[in-house]
Parts: C-alpha cells; sequence; structure tokens
C-alpha cells in the first residue's frame, strides 16, 4: 500500500492543510505580539497585504507598513488587544491555495473588562515558497461594524 | 532520506489527538463532568492558574477536587449557563512530549440572558504521551482580561 503513489499525494494534502492551518494561527501570534518582523516572514517574496490599516507588497514592505499604521498593542493595564482566529476554509490547487477565515478582535475595554471591538474576515491566497506555505495575498476584510472598512 | 509515509502519517494523528484532547478539556469544563475533565491530565499532571499562579493542583484526583469546587464561583453553578472558546491553537511536537498555546475566552448568561465576553486568557500547555494517549502534563491558564 505504501507503494501506491495515490497514498503520498493523499498524504501531502492532509500536511499541507495542517501546515496551511498553522500559518494562520502563527500570523495571529505574531500580530498579537507585534512583532512584525516574523509576521512580515509568512508572506511571499511578491506578497500582498491589504485592509483597513493600508496595503504593502513583500515582507519588508509589509513590515514597515504596518510598524507605521498599526496601533500599539499595549500591555496591561493598557487597552490590550487579542485576535480570535476560527472557521478555516481551505481549497488546495496543487502549490497553490485560497482559504477563508473569520476573525474578532476584543480588546480591554474601561473598567478592565473584554469587549468584543471588531469582527472580519480574512479572504486568502497562498503559494508554495521555498517548500513552504506562505500568503500571496491577504485581505483582511472588517465587517462589523460595516462602515469601518 | 525522506521521512517515512509512517512518521509522516503518525505526526498528523498526533496532531488530531492533540486538537481533540483540547477540544475534550472545553467540553468536559462546560459539561461539568469534572472527573472526565481531570482524566485528561497525566498521573502527574498540574493545573495552574489564577493571579501569580496561586491556584495549582497535581495529579487528576486533586484536579478534580479543585475544579469541583468552582462550581458557582470561578465557574456557573448550571451546565449551559457558561461556555469556553478554545482558539488560535500552535501546536509543536517533540516526540512523545508536545507544547501548545492556544487562546480561551469564556462567555456566560449575563444580565437580560444575553450573551456577555466575560474573560479572555490563554493556555500554555505542556503534553505527554501516557498509556498510549496524550495527556495534559502541565496547563497553565493566565488570564489575560479583567487582568485579575
Amino acid at each position: 500500500m505504501a507503494d501506491d503513489p495515490t497514498i503520498l499525494a493523499r498524504l501531502e494534502r492532509l500536511e499541507d492543510l495542517a501546515e496551511i492551518e498553522r500559518l494562520f494561527y502563527e500570523y495571529r501570534r505574531h500580530l498579537d505580539a507585534r512583532d512584525m518582523y516574523a509576521y512580515s516572514r509568512l508572506f511571499c517574496r511578491d506578497g500582498e497585504w491589504s485592509g483597513r490599516t493600508g496595503s504593502a507588497v513583500g515582507p519588508d514592505g509589509i513590515q514597515a507598513m504596518l510598524e507605521a499604521n498599526l496601533t500599539p498593542n499595549p500591555a496591561p493595564p493598557g487597552a490590550t488587544s487579542w485576535h480570535i482566529v476560527s472557521n478555516p476554509l481551505i481549497d488546495l490547487d496543487g502549490d497553490s491555495a485560497t482559504a477563508s477565515t473569520t476573525w474578532a478582535l476584543i480588546r480591554r475595554a474601561d473598567g478592565d473588562e473584554p469587549q468584543v471591538v471588531l469582527l472580519g474576515h480574512y479572504d486568502d491566497v497562498l503559494a508554495r515558497e521555498d517548500g513552504r506555505w506562505k500568503f500571496k495575498r491577504r485581505h483582511a476584510h472588517v465587517d462589523i461594524p460595516h462602515h469601518a472598512g | 532520506m525522506a521521512e517515512s509515509i509512517e512518521a509522516r502519517v503518525a505526526r498528523l494523528e498526533d496532531l488530531e489527538a492533540i486538537r481533540a484532547l483540547l477540544a475534550d478539556y472545553r467540553r468536559h469544563l462546560d459539561g461539568k463532568d469534572f472527573r472526565a475533565y481531570a482524566s485528561l491530565f497525566a498521573r502527574e499532571g498540574e493545573f495552574i492558574a489564577g493571579e501569580d499562579d496561586t491556584i495549582r493542583a497535581r495529579g487528576p484526583e486533586a484536579i478534580f477536587a479543585l475544579v469541583d469546587g468552582m462550581r458557582g464561583t470561578l465557574l456557573t453553578d448550571r451546565g449551559g449557563d457558561d461556555v469556553h472558546v478554545a482558539v488560535n491553537e500552535v501546536i509543536e511536537l517533540d516526540g512523545d512530549r508536545a507544547t501548545a498555546t492556544s487562546t480561551w475566552v469564556y462567555l456566560i448568561r449575563g444580565g437580560d440572558d444575553a450573551p456577555e465576553v466575560s474573560k479572555i486568557g490563554h493556555y500554555e500547555d505542556l503534553l505527554t504521551r501516557e498509556d498510549g494517549g496524550w495527556k495534559f502534563l502541565r496547563r497553565r491558564a493566565p488570564m489575560d482580561i479583567p487582568s485579575f
């Protein structure tokens, strides 16, 4: 059975799905830590990020744009925020893929209480580059409030 | 020499088993089945929470007693009045051990019977393979909002 080439293809498909899902959560982790260097390395050399905060191309460009535009994430007792990333849907197509996820932003509000500030979703195009899955294009939509993005 | 098919399948199975462990934790906690909850910890497994890690217990029996005592205080008395949403998991496998980080959101039935985001925090886990299955060797559950 292990000699059957279709087994390898099926295994690779599952590995690709697991790696892409992990990419979404690494993105979230670096974003909330405001480690924009590590965050930007999750993009292809010609990868694009666009959203309410701006748009940029390539890891260095994305890092510079977000460091300039993104609000800081202050430590407690500041208005610390966390992204919640969920509902991944991934369509594989060889060395590229498309995906969508939903996200929520929860922030420490006045009175040290959690407040859901934004709800949105990501639309992604992914590509395998140097053997790793990366973002080719990520667009961050804001859905609530509807006038925000 | 490339990694064997068997090793690659085992890796995916381990990831899936650990995801199931994280989901079972949430399910038993919110289902108030604290015996099943405690059984997810290794014999030497530790649960750590609270300000400055002051809430702790080691071993399934002590963890059962600790969490059962949270009913009506840190957890609602009645099932269905609270729910943990566990997300953002990143898992690192290392043979028979693994580490994981994830985010938890605690929702409760608030005023006017409306859902309310009550707390948010994160998990820092050390996992181990014991008796053929994955268990928590240590789970830290620090709260991030409110900041105690």
